[in-house]
């Protein structure tokens, strides 16, 4: 058999190895893998890669993060955001304030931002300011509805 | 040429940096190298079987990585550095299962695989390889069974070009005396 060395120091043989000419795969081994990598992730196998799965394996803490916030701003908030239809919607509330603050004199604004004349419009305490909202819901549904 | 010869290795890089392009970019990456590193590894692993397995795991590495590669090599180099490593973990795990029942490149014989088309001279040439210190085995396979360049291959295994190809030089050597030894009378 021949044995003669190779240019590049090597047997000649060795450039059919490199070649790939001593091996043969079997038909339609290319598409099958093709398909084994990219689309059995139903089939459940152990060692397929795929992309889709990657990229939610990436992303999955951040998906966890923003739904343990969503929570917890949901938390924060249940008090005031109630399904009960008796409690005024804060952003409504917002939006209607926005719309009727030119409504009001300035004058008024100030002194009441300064608390000069809060004692007068408002009840002290939270039990009695509770008790006059509770007595005066109706006079607040009326302006905002 | 085709529309995925157009793409150069960079182009696709940064495909699989965006959400929208990440999938198509992994499957034309996917498209450009899988025979390659098949062939590749058909020639360091042997058995069409062992190809299947290392090929398998080495694109699982590749999809799982390549977000973490910085391109201080060419896409190509870190792969195929990828499915060598892949194939030497193999084989080391082959090795270490041999007593218990798995069969040792070294004993593998190829004359009895169906999808070995080659002869005995062939077979000696490849347990030649397997001889090899396992790092200067590494720099042959990487050197001879790719197109890869010298100067890709010294950075990817961070070594100077001159120790490469001084590792390679001695691994012609040790391959041409081992094949000498075992070819009398073939």
């Amino acid at each position: 058999m021949n044995t003669g060395i190779h240019h590049k120091g090597l047997p000649e043989a060795m450039e059919e190895i490199r070649s790939g000419q001593v091996f043969e795969v079997p038909s339609g081994y290319f598409e099958e893998l093709d398909s084994r990598i990219f689309n059995s992730q139903t089939q459940g196998k152990r060692s397929t890669a795929r992309p889709a799965f990657i990229f939610l394996r990436k992303y999955w803490p951040v998906a966890a993060s923003v739904a343990l916030l969503m929570m917890i701003v949901w938390w924060m908030n249940r008090d005031v955001i109630s399904t009960d239809s008796n409690v005024v919607n804060l952003n409504e509330l917002h939006d209607f304030i926005q719309e009727q603050i030119m409504e009001y004199d300035i004058e008024t604004l100030a002194g009441m931002a300064s608390g000069e004349e809060t004692s007068n419009l408002f009840p002290g305490d939270t039990e009695t300011l509770e008790t006059y909202i509770l007595e005066h819901l109706e006079d607040f549904e009326t302006i905002l509805y | 040429m085709s529309k995925l010869e157009k793409v150069s290795d960079k182009e696709l890089i940064r495909m699989i940096r965006h959400d929208r392009t990440r999938n198509t970019g992994f499957r034309m990456i996917y498209e450009r190298y899988h025979r390659e590193l098949y062939w590749f590894l058909r020639k360091i692993v042997w058995t069409h079987e062992n190809a299947d397995d290392v090929l398998q795991e080495t694109w699982m590495k590749i999809f799982n990585h390549l977000d973490d590669f910085r391109e201080e090599s060419a896409l190509k180099s870190w792969m195929y550095r990828i499915a060598h490593n892949e194939a030497l973990q193999f084989l080391r795990k082959n090795r270490r299962q041999v007593t218990s029942g798995s069969q040792d490149l070294s004993s593998v014989d190829l004359q009895a695989d169906p999808w070995f088309k080659g002869n005995k001279i062939h077979e000696i040439l490849l347990k030649a390889v397997a001889q090899l210190p396992e790092r200067q085995r590494q720099i042959f396979e990487l050197k001879y069974f790719s197109d890869l360049k010298y100067s890709e291959i010294a950075r990817i295994l961070d070594l100077t070009e001159g120790a490469l190809k001084a590792s390679y030089h001695h691994a012609v050597q040790k391959i041409t005396h081992f094949v000498k030894e075992n070819s009398e009378g073939i």
